[in-house]
Order: structure tokens, then sequence, then C-alpha cells
């Protein structure tokens, strides 16, 4: 693909691009924009290629997924191996990025908060079909699982999900 | 996704409208990375240039310390073979090589051939007649 088509593409889907580096970096704003960053310098640099066996904004989430999953596991390493000594605390994420929760209305608070405490595949394919709007198929293609799998993840996300919600919205009516 | 997900859907589409205004501007973004990626190349660059000779220098180093020993394992067999004599090396001492190793000197051949006249050198011999 031509390079300007390319950006002309990019372009066109940053802002779902944005979306979806939220979702699998927790929603820590800093890190998805890293993150979306470097998807783009994949591109650009030629180390991330669309060859054309899917669509375009399929291929795009996964190598963003990927990206995200790549510095995750970098983090990681990085708290294994110094922070463990040198801070002695333990570095486990938030499950949803402060700002993300402050700036976001209270309809959507309660509802990012329920998504938080979903597994992560979960958390995707729900991201995937209801945010992006993407049928679960192409969700199964984005997180490189089976049809199958990221049907079973969808159902039992959503029924966690509903569960979830009411439980909070019946606390917040007895308050 | 069926009818029954609307509620969730709905849910969803709240979430993004109020993420996507607060996305940043695409072109800051994209600018951004590849301003990075301008930054980025010096330093790859210098990181393989350095990788390069360092594998040169080792490389260097390696060959001539291999070829360091071998150089004094000749030099030494080449010593040996030629101080080494045979055991049957006094086989080859035989009578009058000593005029086959030195070059006649010229003038000095009249003397040399009086000295190997037989007669000269034999003169103790004489022929007795016995009567």
């Amino acid at each position: 693909m031509d390079p300007s088509d390319l950006r002309v593409e990019l372009e066109g889907m940053y802002r779902a691009s944005f979306g979806w580096a939220l979702c699998c970096c927790h929603h820590q704003r800093e890190e998805a924009e890293e993150v979306l960053q470097t998807t783009y310098l994949k591109v650009l640099d030629g180390r991330a290629r669309f060859d054309g066996r899917s669509s375009l904004r399929t291929w795009f989430f996964g190598v963003i997924r990927r990206t995200a999953d790549e510095q995750h596991r970098r983090q990681w390493l990085r708290g294994q191996l110094f922070e463990r000594w040198i801070v002695c605390e333990p570095s486990a994420p938030p499950p949803a990025g402060p700002e993300a929760l402050a700036s976001a209305a209270e309809s959507s608070r309660h509802l990012l908060q329920a998504v938080a405490e979903l597994s992560k595949r979960q958390q995707q394919v729900l991201h995937l079909v209801f945010y992006q709007e993407l049928t679960i198929e192409e969700a199964s293609r984005v997180m490189e699982i089976s049809l199958g799998t990221a049907r079973t993840h969808f159902e039992r996300g959503k029924h966690r999900l509903r569960q979830i919600l009411a439980e909070r919205e019946g606390r917040y009516e007895q308050r | 996704m069926n009818s029954d997900d609307r509620d969730l859907h709905e849910a969803f589409a709240t979430l993004r409208r109020e993420e996507e205004a607060q996305v940043p501007i695409f072109s800051l973004a994209f600018e951004a990375e590849r301003n990075q990626r301008r930054r980025r190349l010096p330093g790859k660059l210098i990181a393989w240039s350095a990788t390069v000779a360092a594998t040169i220098a080792i490389a260097l180093s390696m060959l001539s310390g291999s070829r360091a020993p071998y150089q004094e394992h000749a030099r030494i067999q080449t010593a040996s073979i030629t101080t080494w004599k045979p055991p049957t090396d006094f086989l080859l001492n035989t009578p009058g090589r000593e005029l086959l190793q030195d070059v006649p000197a010229i003038g000095a051949w009249d003397s040399a051939a009086t000295a190997a006249e037989p007669r000269a050198k034999h003169g103790h011999l004489k022929k007795t007649v016995l009567n």
C-alpha cells in the first residue's frame, strides 16, 4: 500500500485505534499513546506489513494489541528485575486509569469499573464488539483466537458484566 | 450481537463518545512518531557501527592470536631442521671429502696437484730388486 494512502487510512481509524489502545492498556492514557505511537512506528518501518488477508482495521488492531502486550511484558520484566529489589513494591497496574475515571461521566465510570473486573479476553472481546462494532469473527481475528473461544468469552463476559452492573446499581440504590 | 444487547451497546457507545472527545490530534501523534523515528535513526546507526567495529576487532584479534603461535612453532621447527643431523651422517665422511668442500684457489692448484702426486705421496715405496 502506498504510504500516503496508508496515512489516510490510518487517519480515518485514528479515534477507533486510540479507543482500542486504551482498552489494551487498562485505560492508562499515556501508555495508550505510547503503544499507538510504537504501532505507527512499526507500520512506517515496515516491521508490521499489511498483507491483505484481513481488513486493514482488523490487521491494525491486531498490531496494536500485540504492541500493548509487548509493552506490558517489558514493564513486567523491568518490574521483576529492578523494582523488586530497589523499590520493593508490587507493580500491579490499577484496573482503570484514574484520569479516565475522573473525566468519564457517571454512567461511563460505572461501566469502566465494571469492565475492569472482567478477564482481559472478556474485556477485549466486549470492547471490539460493542465499542468498535466489529463482528465476533473479526474480534477473534484481532485477538488471534478461534471463533468458538471468542464467542465463549463474549457470552461469559456479557453475563458477568450485567451481573456486576446490576450489583453496583443495587448498591447505589440502597444508599 | 442481538437486540437484548442494546443496553450494553448504548453504554459502550456513550463511553466511546466521551473518549473520542479527548483523543489527541492525529497529525500530532503521527508527526511525533515520525520525529521519534528520525531521532532513533542515528542512534541505530551508531549501534550498528559499534557492533560491526566490535565484530571486526574481535575477528582480527582472534586471527592474530591464532597466527602468532603458529609462526613461533614454524620458527622452532625450521631451526631444528637446520641444526639436526642424521645419525648416519658419518658415512658421508669419505677420504678426500675436504677437497670437495673447499673451492680451490687459483694459483694454489700446482701445490695441490703436487700434493696429490702418487709418486710424491708414496715415495717411500720403491721397487726392490731381489738379486
